[in-house]
Order: C-alpha cells, then sequence, then structure tokens
C-alpha cells in the first residue's frame, strides 16, 4: 500500500538545496553587478554589451482583438508613447557578424516606463543561465574581431545560438526578428498562470536580411570579422536607420507565444536555447508599434531598460540556482546599479564619443 | 654423441626409450623463487648478452628496497581501493538534458584521425575532497565515434566534489568465475579531465578525443602496432602472474648463460660438451645417453622432421609421387656469405611400413665451403655416402630449424597472431566475439615487440646464421604473404604415424566444434548480429592492413595456369594444399593489390548476414584460436626438444676451417655456431621453452572460457596417444 505520510526527509533535503542555491544566485548577482559597475560602467563609461546603438521615439497600440487572455496592462486600443533601441550586441562596426538587439519601453523617458522589453536576433539564444553566462563573459578573449573561441568549442549549444541570432550585413534593422528567447510570467485576468516569450516582426511581410548563408556558416562561428572587400561603413546600419525614419515611419508588430503553467512542466520549457513548437504555441499580435523620429547618439545612449519595469502579473519566474534557466533574468533584473552607474559616470566625465566612421575595422 | 654409426634399435626397445626420454625432460614449472636469486622484471629486461638482472649484493639490497616500496605501494593501492571503492552505482540524477558530449577517433594529429572508434565504453567520475570516487554517468560510442553522457547538473556542483573527469575504457578479455559467470575486463584507456566549473547543464563538449589505440605502425609492411615505451605506454600488458612465472623459472637458464659467457672471456676452457651439459638435459641428449648414435640415425630424422619442431610440409615428389619432398628455399633472401653456411635444401622421403618417413635423398644448392662462389651449385648426398650424408642430415636439421623458427614460429604463429589481434582490440568491443578472441590474442603484441629487439632484426638469429636483417625480414614478409585463415585446416597426415598432423587436426576439430557452438548459441547468436558491424570493420581493418598475398615463381608455374587460376587438370594433387592458402579462391584487392587476408564479410548490417558469414565467422575464429595455441604452442615448446643440444642442432653453421667446409664432421666445433652463440642458443631454447604461463587447462588468470577447458579435457587421451599432453597447449602466444 503507498504510503500517505509526507516525505519530511525529502523536504528538508529539498529546502536545504534551494536555500544555498537561493543564496549562491544572490551572491553571484551581487558580484557580478559590483564587477560590472565598477570595471565597466565607472572605469570605461561602457554598458558590458550592445554599447553601439540608435534609438527611436513614437507610440505603440494594443491590438483591439487579441486572441488569447488578456492581461489589465495590454488594454485592446490603448495607444502609448513608446521608445526603441537598436544595437549590436557587440563590436561597434556595423559592418560586422553580430547579434542584433531591439529594446522597447512603453514610455518616452530616458528610464522610468511601465513595461520594457529586451530582445535579440535569433530564436534561441547563446547561453542559457547565470552559470553559462559567466562561462561566456570568461571565455570571451577577444582577438583582431574574434571572441568566444574556447566557448564555442566547448558549448556547441552556443554555436547553434549564434548561428540562429547572428546577421552579417542586414540591410535594415527594420527588417529583422527579435526575441526575447527567455519566457517571462503571465497572469491574465483569468488568473490562469502562464508563461510568454515577445518577438516584433515588420509590421508589413517582408524577408529577413542579414541571415548566415551557406559561405557565413563555413566560417568558424568566432570570427566576426567583416568581410574581405567590405564597403560598408562602421555605422552604415544606424545611417540607414535614421534615413528610413526621416521618409517615413517604421512599423513594427510585436507578437506574443504563451504556455500555460502545470506542474510536471519539464524544466526545459524555461530553456532560452529551446524554441517553443510553433504549432502548439503559436505566435499571436499585442500590439503595433511606430517609431516616427530617431534620437541622437546622447538620447539613445543614455536610455536604461530594466526589468524591473514589468508590471504585476508580467515579471520574471523565479529562479532557484545559478544552473536554473531563469536565473539569467534574475540577473538582467538585479543589475540596474551597473546601469545606473553608468549614467552617473557619464554625466560627471561626459559621453563617450560617437562611433567614427574611420578605416579602423573589426572592433 | 659417441658412436657415428647408425645404431638400428629394436623397434618397441626404441619406443619405450623415446618415451621415458620425453618424461624425462618434461619441462616442470616448479622452481621456486629463492629470495637470493637475481630479480627481472619482465620478458621485456631479457637480451641476448646479458639480461637486465640484478645480481650483485648491493644491488640486491636496493633492489630489495625498490620491492618493499612496490609491495607497499601495492598495499597501499589494496587499501585505498578497500577504503575508496569505485562502486557501480550511478549518482545523482542523470538529466539527458544535460549531457557531457564527444568524439572518439584513432590516432594522432597527423594520422589516422578520422577513424571513428565504435563501441568504446566511457564513464563519468568525480572525486570527493574525502577521496571518495563517484560514478556520475557511463554510456557507450556510438558507430560514428560520438558520445552523450547525460549527468546531474545539481549533483557535480555539490561543494564535496572536487574534480571530475571522463575516462575512456578498453574492452579487454573476458574474466570467467567459478560460477560460470563472465563479463569482460574495462581498462582505463585515457582520462580527459573537465573543470567542474565548465559543466553548466546542456552540452559540454570534450571535442575530439584522439586515441593512440592500437594504431598500425607506418614504418613496416607488415601489420604490427605501435608501442611507444614498453612498460608504460603499450595497448596491451602481461598479467601479474606472467611476470612472477617467468623470472622463477628464467633466472637459473640466465645465470647458466652468464657462467659460460664470463668462462669464455676469461678463456678458461668451456666445450662444447660442458655447454650443453649445464644446461637441462634435452630430448636428444637424453637419448643419446640411453641409445649412443640414435639420433643421428635415419629412422630419428625422419621421425623428428615429422612430429618434431620442425613439423615440415611434406608435398609429394612432382616428379615421383611414392617420393614426399621437403623444400627449404633459402636463395631469395638476403643473405652474407662471409661465416654462414646456408645452402637451399631439398629433402626427399619415402615411408615406412609403421608411416613414419625415411630420409632417401637430400640435394644442397650453394656454396659449402668460404671458397666457394657458385650459388647454383648443386649436390646430392644419399645414405651410402656415409660421413657426407651425416653432414648433410646436419645441414638439413639447421635448415628445418630456422626454417621453423622463421616461418611457422615468428611468422605463422607470432606476427600472424598480432594481425589478428591488432583488429581484433581495435574494433570488436560489444560484440560476443569479443569475449570468445580477445583471451587467446592478448600479449603477443608485447613480446612481439621484444622480439625485435633482440630476436630478429639485428637480433640473435642475424648474428648466427647467413640471413641478414633484411633478408630476416624478408622471409617474414613472404611467409605472411602466403597465410589466410579462409579454407585452412591443419596439414592432412600422410600417414597414421603423422602424430602432429593428427594432433592437430583433432585439436582443430575440438576448437571448431567449441565456436561453433558459442556462436550458435541463443545467449549469443543474437547479440553477434546485432554488432556485426563491429565484425565488418574487423574484416576490413585485417585486409587493408595485410601483406600482399605471395606465391613464389616454382609454385606460380607449377601451380597456375595462364591467366594466374588454379589447375584442376590433376597436375596439382602433389601439391599439399590443405592448410596453405586457398589458390582457388579469389584474393581481395586493397588498392589494386591482392591481399594475402580474406576477409570474413562484406555486410555492415547484421540483418543481411546469411549462412555463409556465419560460417566464414567461424572458420575464422577457429583459426585464430589454433594459431594462437595450438600453433604456437607446437613450434615453442619442442624448441627445447629440437635445438637444445647445439653439435646436434642450431640455427647456423658456418663454413669451417676443413677442406670440406660446413659438410665436415660435428667433431669439426669449427663448424658449429662459437661457444658464445652457442651458449646463447641453449639459452634460447630453455627460454622460449621453459619460460611458460597461461595454459588453457592451468587457467592461471581465469580468462579461458570453461566450455573450451571441458571439450579439450573430454579428449585428454585422445591427445595422449598422440603423444600431446593437452595441460601444455598455452593460451595465448606470449613467449
Amino acid at each position: 500500500m503507498r504510503s500517505t505520510g509526507i516525505p519530511v526527509l525529502s523536504s528538508i533535503h529539498t529546502a536545504i538545496h534551494r536555500f544555498f542555491g537561493i543564496l549562491s544566485l544572490w551572491i553571484a548577482t551581487k558580484a557580478f553587478t559590483w564587477a560590472l559597475t565598477i570595471f565597466g560602467s565607472i572605469m570605461a563609461r561602457k554598458k558590458m554589451s550592445h554599447n553601439n546603438g540608435i534609438g527611436a521615439t513614437g507610440s505603440i497600440r494594443f491590438v483591439d482583438n487579441p486572441e488569447f487572455p488578456l492581461h489589465p496592462f495590454f488594454e485592446p486600443g490603448k495607444v502609448m508613447p513608446c521608445r526603441i533601441r537598436h544595437a549590436a550586441a557587440s563590436f561597434m562596426d556595423d559592418a560586422m557578424r553580430v547579434v542584433r538587439s531591439m529594446s522597447i519601453k512603453m514610455a518616452d523617458t530616458d528610464y522610468k516606463s511601465p513595461m520594457d522589453i529586451e530582445l535579440n536576433t535569433g530564436e534561441t539564444a547563446l547561453f542559457w543561465s547565470i552559470a553559462s553566462f559567466f562561462r561566456f563573459a570568461k571565455y570571451k578573449k577577444t582577438r583582431f574581431g574574434m571572441q568566444y573561441e574556447e566557448y564555442y568549442r566547448k558549448y556547441p549549444t552556443g554555436v547553434e545560438g549564434a548561428q540562429v541570432g547572428m546577421r552579417r550585413n542586414p540591410t535594415s534593422f527594420s527588417n529583422l526578428k527579435y526575441y526575447s528567447q527567455t519566457p517571462y510570467l503571465y497572469v491574465a485576468e483569468d488568473n490562469v498562470k502562464r508563461y510568454i516569450k515577445y518577438r516584433t516582426i515588420p509590421a508589413e511581410p517582408m524577408p529577413e536580411t542579414g541571415l548566415l548563408d551557406d559561405y557565413d556558416m563555413k566560417i568558424p562561428t568566432e570570427n566576426q570579422r567583416i568581410l574581405p572587400g567590405e564597403t560598408r561603413t562602421r555605422n552604415y546600419l544606424k545611417d540607414e536607420y535614421v534615413e528610413r525614419l526621416r521618409q517615413g515611419s517604421v512599423k513594427y508588430k510585436l507578437q506574443v507565444q504563451l504556455h500555460e503553467a502545470s506542474d510536471d512542466d519539464d524544466d526545459e520549457i524555461f530553456n532560452c536555447c529551446r524554441k517553443w513548437d510553433d504549432a502548439s504555441h503559436p505566435w499571436m499580435d499585442l500590439a503595433e508599434i511606430t517609431m516616427n523620429k530617431p534620437l541622437d547618439w546622447t538620447e539613445s545612449t543614455k536610455m536604461i531598460f530594466s526589468m524591473k519595469n514589468l508590471p504585476k502579473g508580467l515579471g520574471t519566474i523565479p529562479s532557484y540556482s545559478i544552473y536554473d534557466y531563469n536565473s539569467l533574468n534574475f540577473l538582467r533584473k538585479h543589475s540596474d546599479l551597473a546601469r545606473f552607474a553608468r549614467l552617473w559616470t557619464i554625466k560627471i566625465f561626459g559621453m563617450p564619443s560617437e562611433i567614427p566612421d574611420s578605416e579602423v575595422r573589426n572592433c | 654423441m659417441k658412436n657415428p654409426k647408425i645404431q638400428s634399435a629394436d623397434k618397441e626397445q626404441f619406443e619405450e626409450v623415446c618415451r621415458e626420454c620425453l618424461q624425462q625432460t618434461k619441462v616442470s614449472h616448479g622452481p621456486q623463487r629463492n629470495m637470493f636469486h637475481p630479480r627481472l622484471k619482465n620478458l621485456n629486461r631479457v637480451e641476448v648478452h646479458r639480461s637486465r638482472t640484478h645480481g650483485g649484493i648491493f644491488q640486491r639490497l636496493g633492489l630489495f628496497c625498490v620491492e618493499l616500496y612496490e609491495h607497499s605501494k601495492r598495499f597501499y593501492h589494496t587499501v585505498h581501493n578497500l577504503i575508496f571503492p569505485r562502486r557501480k552505482k550511478i549518482f545523482g540524477d542523470p538529466n539527458p538534458h544535460h549531457r557531457i558530449t564527444g568524439h572518439l577517433t584513432f590516432g594522432t594529429r597527423n594520422e589516422d584521425a578520422d577513424s571513428p572508434v565504435f563501441n568504446m565504453h566511457l564513464e563519468l567520475w568525480a572525486r570527493t575532497i574525502w577521496g571518495g570516487f563517484r560514478k556520475l554517468s557511463e554510456g557507450k560510442s556510438d558507430r560514428n565515434g560520438e558520445f552523450s553522457l547525460p549527468y546531474d547538473l545539481h549533483y557535480v556542483h555539490r561543494f564535496y566534489i572536487a574534480s571530475v573527469w571522463v575516462a575512456a575504457y578498453q574492452t579487454g578479455h573476458e574474466h570467467f568465475h567459478r560460477d560460470g559467470q563472465h563479463h569482460p575486463e574495462f581498462t582505463e584507456f585515457k582520462r580527459v579531465k573537465i573543470r567542474k566549473g565548465d559543466l553548466v547543464g546542456i552540452e559540454y563538449s570534450c571535442g575530439q578525443i584522439q586515441l593512440s589505440y592500437w594504431q598500425y605502425r607506418k614504418d613496416t609492411p607488415l601489420p604490427r602496432v605501435v608501442i611507444k615505451d614498453h612498460d608504460k605506454d603499450a595497448p596491451d600488458e602481461y598479467s601479474p602472474g606472467y611476470n612472477e612465472a617467468l623470472e622463477k623459472q628464467f633466472i637459473p637458464i640466465e645465470l647458466t648463460k652468464l657462467k659460460h659467457l664470463e668462462m669464455i672471456r676469461l678463456n678458461k676452457g668451456l666445450t662444447y660438451e660442458q655447454i650443453v651439459e649445464d644446461y637441462p638435459e634435452n630430448l636428444t641428449v637424453c637419448m643419446e645417453k640411453k641409445m649412443p648414435g640414435i639420433t643421428r640415425g635415419d629412422d630419428w630424422f625422419g621421425r623428428r622432421m615429422m612430429n618434431g619442431m620442425y613439423a615440415c610440409d611434406f608435398d609429394r615428389d612432382p616428379k615421383n609421387p611414392d617420393l614426399y619432398w621437403v623444400h627449404h628455399h633459402w636463395s631469395s633472401y638476403e643473405k652474407t656469405y662471409h661465416h654462414y653456411a646456408m645452402p637451399d635444401v631439398d629433402m626427399w622421403f619415402e615411408l615406412k611400413e609403421d608411416g613414419l618417413p625415411k630420409p632417401v635423398k637430400i640435394t644442397l644448392t650453394g656454396p659449402l665451403t668460404a671458397e666457394e662462389k657458385d650459388l647454383k651449385k648443386k649436390r646430392t648426398f644419399t645414405p651410402e655416402d656415409d660421413e657426407k650424408w651425416l653432414a648433410a642430415k646436419r645441414i638439413c636439421r639447421v635448415s628445418a630449424g630456422l626454417y621453423a623458427e622463421l616461418a611457422h614460429h615468428f611468422a605463422g604463429t607470432h606476427v600472424n597472431a598480432e594481425q589478428y589481434a591488432i583488429a581484433c582490440f581495435r574494433n570488436l568491443r560489444l560484440n560476443p566475439i569479443s569475449g570468445l578472441l580477445k583471451s587467446f590474442l592478448r600479449s603477443v603484441v608485447l613480446v612481439n615487440h621484444t622480439a625485435d629487439r633482440i630476436l630478429i632484426g639485428k637480433g640473435y638469429i642475424t648474428s648466427t646464421c647467413a640471413l641478414t636483417p633484411k633478408g630476416i625480414d624478408q622471409v617474414v614478409y613472404n611467409v605472411m604473404g602466403t597465410l589466410d585463415w579462409k579454407g585452412y585446416r591443419p596439414m592432412e597426415p600422410i600417414s597414421e604415424a603423422h602424430t602432429y598432423a593428427k594432433a592437430g587436426n583433432l585439436y582443430w576439430d575440438v576448437v571448431y566444434n567449441f565456436v561453433s557452438d558459442f556462436i550458435d548459441h541463443p545467449h549469443h547468436h543474437q547479440e553477434i548480429l546485432d554488432h556485426w558491424f563491429e565484425i565488418y570493420c574487423f574484416s576490413e581493418d585485417l585486409v587493408n592492413h595485410s601483406v600482399p598475398a605471395f606465391l613464389c615463381h616454382y609454385l606460380q608455374n607449377a601451380l597456375l595456369d595462364g591467366n594466374g587460376k588454379f589447375k584442376v587438370d590433376g597436375s596439382t594433387d602433389w601439391y599439399q594444399h590443405q592448410h596453405r592458402m586457398d589458390l582457388t579462391d579469389d584474393r581481395p584487392q586493397v588498392d589494386g593489390i591482392k591481399r594475402a587476408v580474406s576477409r570474413i564479410t562484406d555486410k555492415k548490417d547484421g540483418r543481411k548476414v546469411t549462412k555463409a558469414d556465419l560460417e566464414q565467422l567461424k572458420q575464422a575464429c577457429t583459426y585464430m584460436i589454433y594459431q594462437a595455441t595450438f600453433g604456437h604452442t607446437w613450434s615453442n615448446s619442442k624448441q627445447y626438444d629440437d635445438i637444445g643440444e647445439v653439435l646436434y642442432c642450431s640455427l647456423g653453421l658456418r663454413f669451417g676451417n676443413g677442406p670440406d667446409g660446413v659438410m665436415g664432421p660435428e667433431s669439426d666445433h669449427s663448424i658449429a655456431p662459437d661457444l658464445t652463440r652457442s651458449t646463447q642458443m641453449m639459452w634460447w631454447s630453455n627460454m622460449l621453452s621453459r619460460t611458460g604461463y597461461g595454459f588453457i587447462m592451468a587457467n592461471e588468470d581465469e580468462d579461458v572460457p570453461p566450455q573450451l577447458r571441458e571439450h579439450l579435457e573430454k579428449h585428454r587421451q585422445e591427445f595422449a596417444d598422440l603423444d600431446l599432453d593437452i595441460d601444455i597447449i598455452q593460451s595465448r602466444t606470449n613467449i
């Protein structure tokens, strides 16, 4: 006969492990944040990544008839001011082979906002937890436009993420698809717990440019250098975006994918290196984003996007150790100190200079 | 030898004396290790001149300390294994989403780097801060050499886990327990350390792991394995019992040799008689003491040529089918004629009523004195030639002895077994055939490695006969080109007295039945088919690395037609083909060259395997076991009987100082090898015959399948009737 007793020892065991897991999570986050603050924000006045970018301002309008249970924040038809910032994840040369990003702030401010979303190209990521992110940082070793060689050698999942995420010479930021990759919490009006992933696509259907072709796939992943004979300038993509906005508005669709939470969910559902099946988790329209005006270098650089700027019920999923798939968002959420330290340093010591269109490439 | 006149002895008396001498000179493995005896580390320490033993008082004291250290180390390891056992249990809860992956290939950076090592056993281990071992995962590499070991991410990051590694294991021989259970021995082959901090979930790749695993040598056309360091970096190792047995049996022989070398150096009047006297008595010495002159007689000559170490290949004379013909063709090989005579030898025999052969004619082709230069001069001798006939027989004994050593012993068993051993260890792991064969193919590569240095090449043989190192290589190469498992059976007996051939055939049938039972057994049959890919790869490695097929010009003309096909018009009936390469079969071609060894199968998928493939597998396995056991035992253990008396037989004869050259009498000691080489030859024949370990029936290492021992035991009396004691049949070629 099956026992109906409470597995006390097992529960104590789990509690102890969880306690130490959360403790290590907290310590790792704090240590990383302080290190980033001192060595990145204060000494270099730079972000850890995504320093090469361009911002824009416009509005966001939620769809009238959403196909999914709504959260109160996503009021149908609601229009809000909006800023976005496109960037390259690494390097200051638009013609290099890098992951591109789009960060959305549902407010026309530098920081305060009811909701911020950070997205990158590629449906899957290069790292999946704080532990793997630390390995990613440890094995960076940038030299002459090449980086993460040892990381890619040890972690084939990182290679896959890089191959789907990197873009080579896209014609515009506006025709790329950007994904949140990590899932977030979604508790709608019906109080059913779900998880959500976001993406943005061009409002009008158009082919995505910059995808790695067969030739590019043969180039080692760590080699992000520009192609021989490259004529595009270091700022060509930002310049194109500015010019595009001068000629008219740029529109995007913000879409979501939902997964209903259940007790027997495999942890892999939180793995940002695995995409959710499109058939069982279709993409649904959430909002339309319209950008009208570009922001200059100063305004673009001063913007801070934070995971603390999330409405209740749309926040990050709890995590219990540095190996947890949800620990990445925990780290992002609790590293605002580094972001603000950068701003303060900029105020004191001045804005970092714009990226010149020089002949110095691959950096 | 007292009386040159041949004694025609009463047959019954002769057989009685023969039995007595065989019993009296039987090798005993009884000597106990004396604490005052010098010590020998392993077979690789033996040398032709002075083996690397340790004899002086200070050396012995030092060695005592070393042995104490070695014993302490073994004791420490034993205690360590007791306190920190390596349990089979897998710790943690391996998650298939968190894996350690990699790709195993053969070879080193520049060679053989793309061939995958499939079905290799791998284990993921961790060690705790207090020394305990934790097995985290195990698995096997797939057909492409790739492996994936799931592990528990949270367990591996417990604070007390200090180090983590992946180990690749060589699947060795089967170990049979008394209760019939058997399991393969896994020996750690390579260890790849992993930083604990690098295990962060999902997939961690160890990349390509290259294993210098049973690599084929590139510096020789023969299929030989790379051994970088015999003691520290070899793909195989002797069992501990082997080294102990070797030492206790070998040391007395070594001391005798050292005494003789010292006497020679000090010119203390050492004689050939004393050399023979100092070594243990062999069969011919014993026979001579009881029946003087008997071993120089024609009857004894024929008997030993048929059933002794020489075990000659008796073909009928194509010109006279009533006679049997034995031919040794040395003129095809590189020689120097400064000191040693080495004519081509042709012997003709007729069968007596009792079925034993009797020599009727001997032809020697080549120089018989140092002054002669004509390499083609033929001289024929018959029993009427008295002293010359005796001398001619002596030359024949020496020629047959050398041929037996090089062709039958070294090439036919040692190098032959090595090519199968390499292919077997490289490719067979999960297939039950692995367990069937590996016990018999162990150790051969190590002993061959030692033989390269001290026996062939620039070793002993080249110093005691006219062959150069290149000439010896040519002999081995050509002989290997004639050896194939397909269609093989032991030599067909030419008479009822051909006990060697009868014993060989009986043993072959015993082994074949054992192999058939093994392969057809329901426990094994399906698994053999499931892992048939290993057999395919084994076969491919075997064929791809075998030497080109060889047939001498004479036999090509005599046996093949204009199209290179075997003649079927009856003109080849004189040729004994049962134990030789099947010339009716097409040779497999690799890179346009016809190879000696045939394919066992051309099918990769076990579902397409036919009865013919299985029959070929049985044939091949029987061949391998036969050659590694009986084949080697016969040519090795009988050395002592037939080349254990210097003046009776050696591996070479000098031209001598007399007018008749090598045809002079035995009393002309300028013909026999010099004293140094003589004592070395005695040392060789004793060492190789005496220092035995690893017998099928004794089963010291418990690695011989019990079914084979049962099969042999059932036929013990039949073998005894053929003068073969099954207790002396070795289970592998290790000496």
